[in-house]
This record gives C-alpha cells, sequence and structure tokens, in this order.
C-alpha cells in the first residue's frame, strides 16, 4: 500500500513550532509510506494541486493530511483526493495544529514528537481504511414550522413561498405571537398591528402552509428528512368550519374573565376572540371559566350562534404528519412576576411591564390608547421606566442582556411623551446598547429633542405612598440620590424562553442552554441550525432578539430547510457503527449509550440494530461492546490497536 | 430494601436434611409448580455437577443441595437453559453468589427470569472441587475458599427475584429448615407450598437473622483484613503491580470460561483483533527491548476487569479456574469494590439496581 504524506506548515501556525523537515525524514526513514512531502498552505489550490498529482504520478492507494482540525478541512482534502480518483474515505487528517503545535508552541521539541506520532497513528488507521461511499436518505419535501410569532410565520411563508408544504403549529388560538400585543415598533414607530396583519392573513390564507392554531406538539420520532410528528390540537368547544365569526356568543356570554392577549389590564368572555383581527378570526371557549364546564348549565352561546357551532363535546384531536424538516420558533415570555421580588412588581398594581404598556399604548387596547394607569384610570404625569430587571444580573436573575429593552424602553418613554406632553418619562438605565440600523439616532432623539430624562443609575427601592410610586435610586453620572414621586413605573423585564420549551425540546431531543435558550450548531458559523439535524431554530426562542433579527433568522432557517429539500435525497455519512450480528449477543448495553437514539434491541433476534441514519459516528457504542460485536467503519478496533502501537 | 417473607418451617427429622429438602424439591417438581429442576448431583464419588432434571425421583434421590462445593457458578447453567425463548417453568437450587450472578445476566439479557423460579439456599462456604473429590468422603474437615471466607453474602438476596429462599444458618438445633417464600411469589406457586401443610417460622426466621448478622460482621472483618493483605500483594498497585501478579499468565482464558458474568458469545480475544502482523510485533519488541509471549495477557484481564467488575459477585471462580494458580481473587475483589463503590452499585440485590453503564446521573462521580 502506498500512502502519501503531506505535511502542511499553515504558514508559521505549525511550521513556526513543528520542525517538520525532521518529521517527514523520520516518517520516510520507518514508516513505509511511499511518499511524503511538506507545503506551505495544504489548502490552498497550490497544495491542493499537489496531492493530485502525487496521487496520479506516485498512483498513491491512500493519504495523509497532517494539517489542522478535521473540523476544519476534512471535506476539503476528501474532495482533493476524490477529484484525484481515489475513495475520499482513504484521506485521513492528522490534527497537527489544535493538537500540537497550538498548546505546544512554547515546547518545539516536544511537539515535534507529538507530531510525529499523530502523523504516525494516522498512517496506521488509513492502511486498513476501507474504501466507502456515502448513504443515500430520502427526504420529505415538507416542513414543520413550530411557533406563529413574527418568526414562524415568516419562516412558514418562505417555506412555502417556494413551493412546499408547511405545517404550522400555535399553541394559542391565534398567530401573530407578542408581536400582535404590541402598539408601535422601533425604530420607525410604525404600528405593530398594520405591519403584522398582511402577514397574518397571507399565513392563514396561503395554500401550501396548514396551520393548527391552539395545538401543540405531542410527539416527535424520527431523523431529518423523516420526522413523523403528531399535533394534538386541543378542543375549542367550536367548530371552526362552521362557525362564521360573527361574535354574537361572546357578546351574549355572561361570564367574564380576565383578557390573557390583555395581559389582565382588561376583561374578555369565557368564549373570546383574543383581539379584533385575529387570525384565524374564530372564538374559543375557556372551559375553566365556562359556565356550562364549571356550573352545568348556561349555554347561551350554543342558543344564539346563527350556525350551531357550539359543540361542548368537541375532544382533542391528534394530526400525524410527516415532515423532512422542522423550525422551532417558540419565542419568549417575560420573567414572570411572582419571580422578579424587586420594584414592587406584582405587588403594586401601578409597577408594569413593557409589555402591559404596549398594551395601554395600543389603539385596540384596554385604553384605546390613552396612557392610564392601571390603578385609578388617571393619566400619569411622572413615569419611571427601569431597564435590566432581571437582566445582566448574576445573583437574582440572568446574566444574560435580554438585548430588545434599551429599545423598547426608548421607544415607550417616546411614545409616553407624544401622548403626554406635559409628563416626565425617566429612565433608569446601566448603559444604553443601540447597536442597530436606525437604533442610536432613535435614542438621542429620545434624549436630545423628546425630553426623556436618562439617569444612569439603579433603583434601590421602590414603594407606594399617598397613590403615588416612590422610586429611590442612585445617579451614578452626578453621584446623587435621586427620589421621584412617579405615578407609574415601568419594568423593562428579562426574557426567558417561553413556557414550555423544555418539554418541547426534549420531544425534538435538541438541546438548550443553561437558560432554556435553543443551542445552536455553532455560534457563528451555524446560527440557525440546532445540533440535531433536520431542526431549525429562528427568532427569540434561541435567544432575545428583536423584529428584524427575528425575521432575517427565520428566513435563514427556511432558506436551510429549502436547501435540504432541493434535492430528493440527502447523503449522510459512511462512517458510522455496525453490528457484526456473529458476535452480538444483545446485551443492550451499546443501546444505553447511544446519546443519538441511534440503536434499538431486536428483542425477537437478540441483536443490537443501528439506525444509520441517526448514528453520528461518536463511538459509544464500541466503547460499550464488551465483544467487539460493534465497530464503527473506518476505526476498527483494528485500527486503534494499530494506532495505539505508532505512538507508545 | 427489607421485604415481608412469607417463613414456613421444614422439619428435618430422621432422614437428614439432604433428603428431606430434596424430597421438598422433588415435590415442586411433581406437584408441576415446575416443569424442570436444576440441582447439584453426585454423579460419581465426590463429584458434583449440575443436573437439569424432568423426573422428580431423580431429585429426590440424588440432589445433594447441601454439597459444600460449586463445580460452575450455577448462574451459567441457568443462564444456558433460559437464555432463549424459555418455555414452561424451570426450577434452580442455588447459592447466595450464584443468584447473584444470575440476576446480573438477567440485567445484560443474557437470561430470562420470567420464567424461573429462583431457590436460594444459604451457604456458609464451598471448597475446591479437587479437594473435595480427593477427600470424599471425608471431605467435612476441608479448609473453605478463600473467596467464601470472606464473603458477605452467606445468605440469598431476598429481593432478587420472586423465589423461594431455603435458610439453615443459625437453625443448626431446631432440627429443621427454613423456606421463605418472597411476597412477590406467583399466588399460584404459594398456594401450593401452603397446602403442604408447613407450620409458620417467623421466630426461626428471627433467629436465623441473628445469626446472619454476627456471621457478617466477622466476615466483614476477615474481608477488610483480607484486602489489605491483597492491597500488599498487589506490589504497590499500578499496571507494574498487577503484571507481577499475572506474569505467571498462560492465556488459556479459563478464567473467563469460569467467570459467570463474562457473556460475549465470541470474548473479543479471539477474534482478529488481536492477530498483528509480523512488523507489528517486531515494533513492539524493538521499542520495550523485548516481548512476552503469549501476548496481550495483561491487556486480557484488564479488559476483562473493565467489562464485568461491576457485574463481579466475588465468587471467586476464576481464581479456581486458573492452571497456574495467579490470585485472581483477590485482584478482582479488590477492583471490583473499587469500581462498584464509585457508582454505589451492588450487583446481584436487585432488579431495580440498573447497571451503572446503562444509566447516567449527574453526581455520579462526586466527589471524585
Amino acid at each position: 500500500m502506498k500512502i502519501g504524506v503531506f505535511v502542511c506548515h499553515c504558514g508559521l501556525n505549525i511550521g513556526g513550532v513543528v520542525d517538520i523537515p525532521g518529521v517527514m525524514e523520520e516518517i520516510s526513514r520507518h514508516d513505509n509510506p511511499g511518499f511524503v512531502t511538506d507545503y506551505r498552505y495544504m489548502c490552498s489550490d497550490p497544495g491542493q494541486m499537489r496531492i493530485k498529482d502525487a496521487i496520479r504520478d506516485m498512483s498513491l492507494d491512500s493519504v495523509v493530511v497532517a494539517a489542522c482540525s478535521p473540523a476544519m478541512h476534512e471535506t476539503t482534502f476528501r474532495r482533493t483526493v476524490e477529484a484525484a480518483g481515489l475513495n475520499p474515505f482513504r484521506c485521513e487528517i492528522a490534527n497537527i495544529r489544535e493538537q500540537c503545535s497550538w498548546p505546544h508552541r512554547d515546547e518545539p521539541e516536544k511537539a515535534t514528537e507529538k507530531a510525529l506520532e499523530i502523523i504516525r497513528a494516522s498512517v496506521e488507521k488509513v492502511r486498513k481504511n476501507q474504501a466507502l461511499s456515502p448513504l443515500s436518505v430520502p427526504v420529505t419535501g415538507e416542513a414543520l414550522v413550530i411557533g406563529a410569532g413574527i418568526a414562524g410565520m415568516q419562516a412558514a411563508l418562505d417555506i412555502a413561498d417556494a413551493g412546499c408544504e408547511v405545517t404550522l403549529v400555535e399553541r394559542l388560538p391565534y398567530i401573530g405571537g407578542h408581536m400582535a400585543q404590541l402598539s408601535e415598533t422601533f425604530p420607525t414607530l410604525d404600528c405593530s398591528q398594520c405591519i403584522l396583519t398582511p402577514k397574518s392573513s397571507e399565513v392563514g390564507s396561503h395554500p401550501k402552509i396548514d396551520l393548527f392554531t391552539n395545538s401543540e406538539i405531542h410527539a416527535v420520532s424520527g431523523y431529518v428528512g423523516n420526522f413523523d410528528v403528531t399535533i394534538r390540537r386541543k378542543a375549542t368547544y367550536v367548530n371552526w368550519d362552521v362557525c362564521n365569526g360573527c361574535g354574537l356568543c361572546m357578546e351574549k356570554c355572561p361570564q367574564k374573565i380576565e383578557s390573557g392577549f390583555e395581559l389582565g389590564l382588561a376583561t374578555t368572555k369565557a368564549i373570546s376572540i383574543a383581539f379584533p383581527q385575529a387570525v384565524p378570526n374564530r372564538p374559543v371557549i375557556n372551559p375553566e371559566a365556562c359556565r356550562h364546564f364549571t356550573q352545568g348549565k348556561c349555554g347561551v352561546c350554543e342558543k344564539v350562534c346563527p350556525v350551531g357551532a357550539i359543540n361542548f363535546e368537541q375532544e382533542d384531536t391528534f394530526i400525524d404528519r410527516k415532515v423532512g424538516a422542522v423550525v422551532v420558533a417558540t419565542g419568549y415570555d417575560l420573567h414572570p412576576k411572582t419571580e422578579v421580588g424587586e420594584y414592587g412588581y406584582g405587588v403594586f398594581s401601578d409597577v408594569i411591564d413593557g409589555l402591559e404598556f404596549e398594551r395601554l399604548n395600543s389603539a385596540s387596547g384596554p385604553t384605546q390608547g390613552e396612557i392610564r394607569r392601571p390603578s385609578d384610570g388617571k393619566t400619569p404625569k411622572e413615569v419611571v421606566f427601569i431597564q435590566c430587571v432581571g437582566s445582566r444580573d448574576q445573583e437574582n436573575g440572568y446574566p444574560y442582556c435580554s438585548k430588545i429593552c434599551c429599545m423598547y424602553t426608548a421607544k415607550h418613554a417616546r411614545l409616553y411623551k407624544h401622548k403626554v406632553p406635559d409628563g416626565q418619562p425617566y429612565v433608569f438605565y446601566m448603559d444604553i446598547r443601540a447597536g442597530g440600523k436606525g437604533y442610536e439616532e432613535f435614542v438621542q432623539r429620545a434624549t436630545e429633542e423628546e425630553g426623556v430624562l436618562y439617569l444612569r443609575g439603579r433603583v434601590s427601592r421602590v414603594f407606594e405612598e399617598d397613590g403615588k410610586i416612590t422610586v429611590f435610586g442612585v445617579d451614578t453620572l452626578s453621584n446623587k440620590k435621586v427620589e421621584i414621586r412617579a405615578d407609574m413605573v415601568v419594568l423593562a423585564t428579562a426574557i426567558v424562553p417561553s413556557r414550555g420549551q423544555t418539554e418541547l425540546c426534549r420531544l425534538l431531543k435538541i438541546s438548550t442552554d443553561e437558560w432554556g435558550f435553543l443551542s445552536e450548531a455553532h455560534p457563528k458559523l451555524r446560527p440557525v441550525e440546532s445540533l440535531t439535524r433536520g431542526i431549525y431554530i429562528a427568532g427569540c426562542a434561541q435567544a432575545p432578539k428583536d423584529i428584524p433579527d427575528s425575521v432575517t433568522q427565520a428566513g435563514s432557517a427556511a432558506a436551510k430547510v429549502l436547501a435540504l429539500f432541493s434535492s430528493d435525497t440527502l447523503s449522510h455519512s459512511p462512517e458510522i457503527a455496525v453490528v457484526d450480528e456473529e458476535l452480538c449477543t444483545g446485551c443492550g448495553l451499546c443501546v444505553e449509550a447511544c446519546a443519538y437514539d441511534a440503536r434499538t434491541l431486536d428483542i425477537r433476534r437478540r441483536l443490537a440494530v443501528v439506525n444509520e441514519v441517526l448514528c453520528e459516528g461518536c463511538g459509544a457504542c464500541q466503547v460499550a461492546c464488551p465483544s467487539g460485536a460493534t465497530c464503527q467503519r473506518n476505526m476498527e478496533l483494528s485500527q486503534v490497536m494499530s494506532m495505539i502501537d505508532a505512538v507508545i | 430494601m427489607t421485604v415481608i417473607m412469607n417463613n414456613l418451617v421444614i422439619p428435618v427429622g430422621e432422614e437428614g436434611r439432604t433428603r428431606v429438602l430434596s424430597a421438598f424439591l422433588a415435590k415442586l417438581l411433581e406437584l408441576g409448580v415446575v416443569d424442570a429442576m436444576i440441582v447439584p448431583t453426585m454423579p460419581a464419588p465426590g463429584v458434583i455437577t449440575y443436573l437439569l432434571a424432568k423426573d422428580a425421583e431423580l431429585v429426590r434421590s440424588q440432589a445433594e443441595p447441601f454439597a459444600p462445593v460449586m463445580p460452575i457458578n450455577g448462574a451459567s447453567a441457568v443462564a444456558g437453559a433460559v437464555s432463549k425463548k424459555p418455555q414452561g417453568r424451570i426450577g434452580a437450587l442455588l447459592k447466595p453468589c450464584e443468584i447473584r450472578a444470575l440476576l446480573e445476566l438477567v440485567k445484560l439479557k443474557q437470561a430470562e427470569a420470567d420464567n424461573l423460579l429462583v431457590i436460594g439456599i444459604d451457604c456458609i462456604g464451598t471448597v475446591a472441587r479437587g479437594e473435595y473429590k480427593d477427600a470424599y468422603p471425608a471431605s467435612n474437615t476441608l479448609p473453605v475458599r478463600e473467596a467464601c471466607r470472606v464473603c458477605l453474602n452467606p445468605n440469598p438476596p431476598d429481593t432478587a427475584f420472586d423465589g423461594i429462599n431455603i435458610g439453615y444458618i443459625g437453625l443448626d438445633d431446631c432440627g429443621c429448615l427454613l423456606a421463605s417464600l418472597s411476597p412477590g411469589l406467583d399466588p399460584g406457586i404459594v398456594g401450593v407450598i401452603e397446602e403442604l401443610g408447613f407450620d409458620k417460622g417467623d421466630a426461626l426466621a428471627k433467629q436465623r437473622e441473628a445469626t446472619l448478622a454476627a456471621l457478617k460482621e466477622e466476615r466483614g472483618d476477615a474481608y477488610e483484613e483480607f484486602l489489605r493483605e491483597a492491597e500488599a500483594e498487589l506490589d504497590g498497585g499500578g499496571v507494574e503491580g498487577i503484571a507481577k501478579m499475572l506474569a505467571a499468565c498462560t492465556g488459556c482464558r479459563n478464567c473467563r470460561v469460569a467467570c459467570p458474568v463474562c457473556y460475549c458469545r465470541e470474548c473479543i480475544f479471539d477474534g482478529d483483533v488481536f492477530e498483528y502482523e509480523t512488523r507489528q510485533i517486531l515494533g513492539r519488541a524493538g521499542k520495550k527491548g523485548g516481548l512476552k509471549i503469549p501476548q496481550e495477557t495483561l491487556l486480557y484481564h484488564l479488559t476483562r476487569m473493565n467489562h464485568m467488575s461491576l457485574s463481579c459477585v466475588a465468587c471467586g471462580m476464576c481464581e479456581e479456574a486458573c492452571p497456574v494458580d495467579i490470585r485472581l481473587f483477590p485482584l478482582f475483589a479488590r477492583i471490583a469494590r473499587r469500581t462498584q463503590g464509585l457508582f454505589q452499585y451492588v450487583p446481584g440485590r436487585s432488579q431495580e439496581d440498573s447497571l451503572p453503564f446503562t444509566t447516567f446521573r449527574e453526581d455520579e462521580l462526586e466527589p471524585r
């Protein structure tokens, strides 16, 4: 077997530490490779050309490229050898940069010795490498989007516009998410509903979008290209196919309840449509409040409904879908009132959060857009905005920045000033983060032209006295204590992942960070992919972000989905585990060891079985298997033994 | 994990305990409680082997339930009979360490417990097979094997299987045996046994418990002493110490065959993984100056430790199988105590203790 060894200098990254000529001489003399050469940048076109030429001229059977991590250039060099007519899996990367020259920069002699051993081990491995071909997996060209806020809607529209079927699942009875609750949006102050409703109605009527509102994901199985999903459509007790949305039921319903959409600032009925522009514009009965369910009588809605749409007997239904890709866009919640424990939040009714302020400011909100404080409906003349409530707070909250609060607080203060010109808004802030197009200018306008008073410092205490909310704080710029007798306090509470996201992640088998936000495959280079192939992420489910960022990420996720759907099949690495049925005793240790659910036990045949598509070739099963019945292709135990021999 | 057992007294009388217990086992076979019964028998003077009997008469006349010899660990005998699609119910009379090994095999899916009736029996110790045969019938004064002298489990575990335990420890003066039925035992079986008309034996059970507790305390001290000696035998431990202990190994693999929890269909050391090209062998020899032949005896034992020390029930059969008298028992007992301690795992105790390799707890290796 003729093996070509190609040692890359990576400029001075490797060449400045490792004695490359010395390594090459040792390899040529003792390891009987067939051909050894080096180059300054092996990944460059001339570097790759050297490999190709050598394969042809020297009739090489296998190739070892001693360079950087295989995560960087394994694909590059495997393509290179394939272009020269060799099976790509006969090319191995010896990582002598990340695992050698970088960490051992100060000990060049030892680094040289280690580089030699790494290359030797790779040479021994590649001797026994088999020629493999990628596996082919069929792809179902339909997508599931979970969450129909602005991110989910955008992803669904982008995928559907490209001609692929989309199943869009939303937990609430309506789509639009939190954006539907906003009054105006920064930095242009255009009405949120005005820019949202065209999208909502497009989603509602799109021939390629199958919309399930008031629904949740019940079960998920399968893998990239072939997910089986069960959707639980919760009972609405209204036959939406018959209902024409006339609203008579809501008008006549005798049972008032707090409106969730209005965040408790207004009431609605036990049968209701959340807001006038809701899509779909169909009512839902809340069985916890409805007199028919709680007291066993009433049924007024049933009597008045002109089309007989009320159905108290309706039950949850389960719908199965086969999809090729999933976009998770489950959005956010605000840090719950009960957990803040500061600033009188949840105690004094005139201490509200940003989202409640949005409703107070909204033309369709509880005050028809007039700024009136919740306790007595008076117009507040002094309003204190407190930023970073729970965010950037290692001790009592979360260390991360909620990102949108600087901007929406500036927006709130300005909108307040527009509506109450003789009022005074104060903003307590730590620093202003306004890094977006037109954002800094937006904040500047608040401070310089519109009389919003920014106070850099924290608030120490908030308490109610004589119908006022007194705020004690400190202005660290002037180093003075500040006391404001305000009429209302608005808290920029931290953004947290939406309720139930952890459970959903468990169903989807995707990971989250310690706060529950979805983990991306790579923070910089793969920001819209989860670590599970075929599952993509968008919007605030990943991290706090504003509308433009959410829309951008949603579009990017859609592009990834469409790239996946661009072919009927997708290829999967053949470097995965296989089971020797003659040797397997069916003890099942490998099944438990597999982190990818790629293994099952065939009880009848007492054998472990590999799902080739789910297998990521991590090798945990090979370690767990005592008899060597499980082997990873091109990482056979005999190869491992040879590699060990090479280094000891 | 204490369970309340249903204790019954089996009177012994003049027949002697061997024939009385054999008759009880034969009765279970006759009454259709089991379709076959695995019992130790003596086919030749001083030779004990397991017999899978369908004929109750064979059990009645030939079973040797008290023979102080373990021909093989009975777990292997039973697993062989109930590993694939067991039909009918098989009963097996097993010593505590055999039951514990069998439970490990069940967890490793190498035996089916569903159609098995495990009948455990107290064991105060066994003697070496060869010595027993040579001295027979005057074999009463032989020394008990080292593994048994430091055994902390002279009684069958109550929580391993839903079966019957036969007790005799602490009951020498009573002229009876104690049959304790697990609370989870099939009510049909309980009914059949209760119809045999045995008296309740809760007082005797207490008496046995007390003697057991004293015996275990005594054994516990012996075990600690034994571990200290084992440590010394290892010569400071480490690979060097182990290599020295194993220096005589011929690579016969008898220990693997004798080990009840070594369950692979084909051992990795029998495959081609460790078949080297001359080039590799010469390379190795060159690096070290010389190479022990046969090769990989150290790796073989280390691999076995890695694979089965968590399930090791300290039966000591490995050492008994060794033709060159390597002190495998102290070696494995010591390793097993460490690995099992690491995961607070007790092999063979209960089906509810899952194998450490199949579960993950964030704190399982804390403190490190």
